[in-house]
């Protein structure tokens, strides 16, 4: 396992290009192809998202994204916050069949977030928020 | 992300160019409003620039859809890059939107 990249700034919709940004590059280091690249940029997106209106709606504080590759050549993310915590795998899934009118607007970045990762697991120790997710190439 | 828009009778046609997500949303949320409060009804998305798009996006087409639904409005879409076709097919979005593979299809979907 080797660390690519490690990125702290304060959680804000002004840092969310270069937090994803920190995870596609990775992806490309990884030798992701562009799908590839862009799940994992996609799956960053939605769990910063969540971190910047959820976990610190009532507070700032800072995001620490943490890169790194293992030696089959997969893609392992941690994200760090120190708000609000929120277990993902909680979250219901929507209902991807309901028509115009009944579809809630909301709740498919979990989803997708589940949907795009091999392993995503949300971890509480003492006052930090650690959600961490794999991606592998193919 | 930019985004191009162009009336052809009463259809609004509108090219979406670059990224769709959480910061780029807000500003494409009020021009699409503006067009709507114009009277717009007919909404065709061009979307064979648009590389990238996240749930925020997708919540936009959708509030978008719902408002235009209520005034018996139309969308549609043309013209899907892969990874913007697999967010949408992923979603279920495919199921709750005509996507179609040109613009004439599309034009002709909003005519009949």
């Amino acid at each position: 396992m080797r660390t690519i990249s490690k990125t702290r700034l304060p959680a804000s919709l002004d840092n969310l290009g270069q937090l994803t940004l920190a995870v596609s590059d990775a992806a490309k280091e990884c030798g992701f192809g562009d799908e590839k690249v862009n799940d994992a940029e996609l799956v960053t997106e939605e769990a910063v998202v969540n971190i910047i209106k959820h976990a610190y709606k009532f507070k700032q504080g800072d995001i620490e994204i943490t890169c790194k590759a293992d030696d089959s050549g997969r893609l392992i993310v941690e994200i760090e916050d120190t708000g609000i915590g929120f277990d993902v795998s909680s979250a219901h899934a929507p209902d991807i069949d309901a028509d115009i009118e009944s579809r809630p607007i909301g709740g498919l970045g979990i989803f997708f977030m589940k949907s795009l990762t091999e392993d995503l697991n949300y971890t509480r120790m003492d006052t930090k928020n650690i959600l961490r997710f794999v991606i592998s190439i193919s | 992300m930019e985004i191009e828009v162009k009336k052809e009778l009463d259809i609004f046609i509108i090219k979406i160019i670059g990224r769709l997500d959480a910061v780029t949303t807000t500003e494409f949320e009020a021009a699409i409003n503006g067009l709507i409060a114009e009277g717009g009804n007919k909404l065709i998305f061009d979307m064979g620039e648009l590389q990238y798009v996240s749930s925020a996006g997708l919540r936009s087409f959708l509030g978008t859809a719902k408002s235009l639904k209520a005034g018996n409005g139309l969308v549609a879409f043309f013209s899907l890059q892969e990874s913007v076709n697999k967010v949408f097919q992923m979603s279920g979005f495919n199921k709750i939107f005509k996507l179609f593979n040109s613009m004439e299809e599309a034009t002709k979907f909003m005519n009949t």
